[in-house]
């Protein structure tokens, strides 16, 4: 296993590596460059010239890309002109709020997706089961900016129960403290999640229910509640395990749309905006938080599928 | 406010965008009783400031950190009035200059920064060294004007300093589009270091000295989070102070209570928020108790009548029970961009009758309708329809508003036909080339065919627009290949040509039009090497009127200017000027945003 992890880590460098720099690459070649998009329509070809040269971005890709490289080795992820922040700063401030919203999502996504599924699969083909199974349907093919707007109607405007905006500003602490304001946004990236994950459940748990161990179980007089927790859901979170651990990159990159909506400036919805101006560096420092977040995420997924499967061996 | 040619797109075009100005009507309901002190109005802004040292490179010349800067830190004058462009001396730190040849002499009133000092000349030269030696870094800054048109500077007494100008102007232009971008600096941030004292800079008193001192506030500027707690911001001389600031941008002001002009705020506290989407903004408005100003999302409006005498919706979409309505015209020119220098049409373009086809292909009535909702006016030349002010000219409110080349798509083939145009294939093809009255014209080859691609960048509002141009122009023989694109490349593209102008690549190009300083003279749109010139327009009689314009106080060589710009077209074709729409809370008064987007929440107060 240890030989397997270094493996991995090794394997996680280079990919990190190499995405970073066809970003890097596919930035550069975006049409429109970066000087224009920051300093507008008035500037002057030589005010272009003198922002690309204080840039550095009228130097060649390799070179670009190795300054880039040796800056983020000495902790500096870049400046944001557009925004008047270094990079570093900006995700350090962005990425809590993401993380925050993202692992609560998850959290009551999971709490509800698991016995949704469990219930599916033990009451499978009744009424009940086609009625999840319907909803389900409905909120994974629902566009989420579609299921955010319909419960700011309802349950903001309408009803008037929860606020129409995220928590606007502090700390983790204080974004926390501000619960009603984080129902909505949490419910919106929730019920998309849950329509995934009681699917993956509900499937799982079939096929472990038609296995003989549980067979064997209940004929040796065990209970169904206790074949169901001690044996069947350990074997049935397994691909739930994997879908978390490639969860990871999300709950970095956030949800742009759902941070849109309920105006909560997230990684994501950061990401999209500064993308659109061509603010190289955010662009760049995000993707690479991402990439970084997507291989380990990867990686956790493998160790848990080994954990939860003692019959996976990673040599 | 700062003047920014703002590519403004869907606002240009008539979306209810968050760009704020006048307020010149309120919806039916409104039951203001007794003013009262106290209390905080929250503003909802489309995006957020990002600098607090309000001498800016052009990255930062956007609204809403100006807005956030003169909060704070008073401009010597004050741009808009009400629903006047013009200067508000009564906000201005400065009295009316007077003028006598090419002297001006700037006299203070009596304003005090919050550390008690005095508002002095010497905070008006600091800025202006700083100026001088660091001109190209502001944004504001244009090449041959201010403080290039300043000979000479200098305080002539403790509240009086005095311009010598390199040739006589008009006094209304170059108070209004000049001086106004002098913001005194207190000589509290007239240092080098965080530990240096006040004033030992020397960049009030010694030009050599203010790179150092640039340098040092421009870092102090990159650090957002002491925007609120640096002791250095803490000095204004503006109605407000800042309590609080997020890096997402979200500005908390208290009102200052050492604030010594007229217009004390009533309020206790004023905070700005930006919203990540129009959507976003507006749910928080119709849910309430959030926002207290803020606007209505073009998609979001309800569709008026045009030729209803009310500029506002029939209907309250953010709620009559919670809200009223107020306009939000902006002192701006929406056009369209012809490339002169094209190597396949840039003649055709340079000749006038083609210009004026095109312009009669433009069915702005409709537009103004149907794509803007009835939230737009036609477009008739170089100076804003909207609001109404001195500066309109008789040509352009001739034909019931639509300028000299209203709408009328068999004018237009006429006009080419005319000329030796003959439609094959359904395209305008030139088939007598020359010079002569009815010939194609100077540089127009026989085979031209009027096929042209339309480059823009914009909302849902403009990509209407230009498909009801397309559809219109092609029953003229006109062909209209449009060619959306993001803001970023179209504003990469549509650039002046390079010296080779066979790589000159765009032909029609939109990128929303631009907005004004008060007073809207052609210099940086017409005259050959101006910022906004970037199609090549080079017209020697129109370049002498636009100087004229500037120089000569007479409100006729405006006029002339105006008058001759509207009927030739120079490089450009009209578009509808939109409109937008802000709610305000139904106990806030006060409220009263000018065109040129001046914020002035001192002016509000809560209601009982």
């Amino acid at each position: 296993m240890t030989g397997y992890l270094i493996r991995r880590i090794l394997q996680s460098v280079l990919v990190v590596v190499l995405a970073s720099f066809v970003t890097f690459l596919l930035t550069d070649l975006l049409p429109g460059g970066p000087a224009r998009a920051i300093l507008g329509p008035r500037a002057t070809e030589q005010q272009i010239q003198e922002f690309s040269h204080a840039n550095g971005y009228d130097r060649p890709i390799p070179v670009q890309y190795g300054i880039w490289i040796n800056n983020i080795l000495h902790g500096d992820l870049g400046y944001s002109v557009k925004l008047n922040q270094s990079v570093g700063a900006l995700i350090a401030d962005r990425l809590p709020k993401t993380m925050v919203l993202m692992v609560i999502s998850i959290a009551v996504a999971l709490v509800v997706a698991v016995p949704l599924g469990i219930y599916q699969a033990r009451r499978r083909d009744t009424l009940g089961d086609y009625a999840v199974t319907s909803l389900s349907f409905l909120l994974y093919a629902m566009p989420g900016f579609l299921v955010a707007l319909l419960l700011v109607l309802v349950f903001s405007t309408g009803l008037g129960w929860f606020s129409p905006t995220a928590p606007q500003t502090g700390d983790v602490g204080q974004i926390l403290a501000q619960g009603n304001a984080l129902v909505l946004p949490v419910a919106t990236l929730a019920l998309i999640t849950i329509a995934t994950f009681s699917r993956y459940v509900r499937s799982s748990v079939m096929e472990n229910l038609t296995q003989e161990y549980v067979r064997t179980a209940l004929a040796n007089g065990a209970g169904d509640g206790r074949v169901m927790v001690v044996h069947v859901l350990r074997n049935a979170m397994i691909p739930i395990a994997t879908l978390l651990g490639l969860s990871l990159p999300s709950l970095v990159a956030g949800a742009a749309i759902t941070e849109s909506v309920f105006n909560y400036p997230g990684m994501g919805y950061t990401f999209i905006g500064e993308a659109e101006v061509r603010d190289y560096p955010v662009v760049l420092g995000i993707a690479l938080v991402v990439s970084v977040a997507t291989v380990v995420g990867s990686l956790l997924a493998d160790i848990a599928y080994a954990t939860l499967d003692p019959r996976v061996k990673y040599g | 406010m700062a003047r920014t040619r703002l590519a403004l797109g869907a606002a240009a075009l008539g979306a209810a965008t968050l760009v704020a100005a006048c307020g010149v009507s309120t919806s039916s309901g409104d039951t203001a009783t007794t003013a009262t002190t106290g209390g905080t109005a929250v503003w909802a802004e489309n995006s957020a400031p990002t600098a607090i040292f309000p001498f800016v490179d052009a990255t930062a010349l956007v609204n809403t950190t100006v807005q956030f800067q003169y909060l704070m830190y008073r401009p010597l004058y004050w741009q808009g009035s009400g629903s006047s462009p013009d200067v508000d001396y009564t906000k201005s730190l400065a009295q009316k200059p007077v003028y006598t040849g090419n002297q001006v002499v700037v006299n203070l009133k009596d304003y005090s920064w919050s550390n008690g000092e005095k508002v002095s000349a010497t905070d008006v030269m600091f800025f202006m060294n700083m100026l001088l030696v660091e001109k190209t870094k502001y944004g504001q800054y244009v090449t041959g004007e201010f403080p290039d048109n300043v000979t000479s500077v200098r305080a002539t007494g403790p509240e009086q300093v005095t311009f010598t100008l390199n040739k006589p102007y008009s006094p209304n232009w170059f108070t209004s589009n000049q001086l106004y971008q002098i913001t005194p600096f207190p000589e509290a941030w007239d240092k080098t270091s965080d530990s240096a004292s006040s004033g030992s800079g020397g960049c009030a008193t010694d030009k050599s000295k203010c790179d150092a001192v640039y340098n040092y506030l421009k870092d102090k500027n990159k650090k957002v989070s002491g925007y609120a707690t640096d002791a250095l911001w803490q000095v204004v001389d503006g109605p407000w102070q800042l309590k609080s600031f997020t890096s997402e941008g979200v500005a908390d002001f208290v009102r200052n209570p050492k604030y010594s002009g007229p217009d004390k705020a009533k309020l206790d506290g004023f905070n700005e928020v930006p919203f990540t989407s129009q959507e976003a903004e507006f749910n928080a408005l119709k849910a309430g108790g959030t926002i207290n100003v803020g606007p209505i999302p073009a998609s979001s409006e309800p569709k008026r009548d045009p030729n209803s005498s009310s500029l506002l919706p029939p209907t309250n979409p953010a709620g009559a029970d919670k809200y009223n309505l107020i306009t939000d015209q902006v002192w701006a020119w929406t056009y369209g961009l012809l490339n002169y220098g094209n190597p396949t049409l840039g003649a055709t373009y340079k000749q006038l009758y083609v210009r004026q086809a095109l312009q009669e292909t433009i069915d702005q009535v409709t537009d103004s309708a149907v794509a803007d909702r009835g939230y737009a006016v036609p477009g008739t030349g170089p100076v804003p329809n909207q609001p109404a002010t001195q500066y309109l000219a008789d040509v352009q409110k001739s034909n019931n508003g639509q300028g000299p080349y209203p709408f009328n798509v068999s004018k237009a083939k006429s006009r080419l036909t005319d000329h030796g145009w003959t439609e094959q294939g359904g395209v305008m093809t030139c088939t007598r080339p020359g010079s002569g009255a009815d010939q194609c014209g100077d540089g127009v080859n026989a085979g031209t065919r009027l096929s042209m691609s339309m480059e823009y960048s914009g909302s849902t509002t403009t990509s209407e627009v230009m498909q009801q141009w397309k559809a219109d122009a092609s029953k003229a023989g006109i062909e209209i290949n449009l060619d959306p694109q993001p803001i970023s490349t179209a504003l990469t593209d549509l650039t002046s040509c390079p010296a080779v102008a066979s790589s000159c690549k765009w032909q029609l190009g939109f990128l929303g039009g631009g907005t004004f300083n008060s007073v809207p003279t052609g210099d940086q749109f017409f005259i050959p090497g101006s910022s906004e010139n970037i199609n090549g327009i080079n017209d020697p009689q129109l370049t002498t009127l636009v100087q004229n314009s500037l120089t000569d106080s007479a409100s006729t060589a405006f006029l002339e200017y105006e008058t001759y710009a509207a009927t030739q077209l120079p490089g450009t074709v009209n578009l509808p000027g939109g409109y937008g729409i802000y709610a305000v809370s139904k106990n806030l008064g006060g409220v009263s945003i000018n065109p040129l987007q001046s914020l002035s929440p001192e002016d509000w107060y809560f209601t009982k």
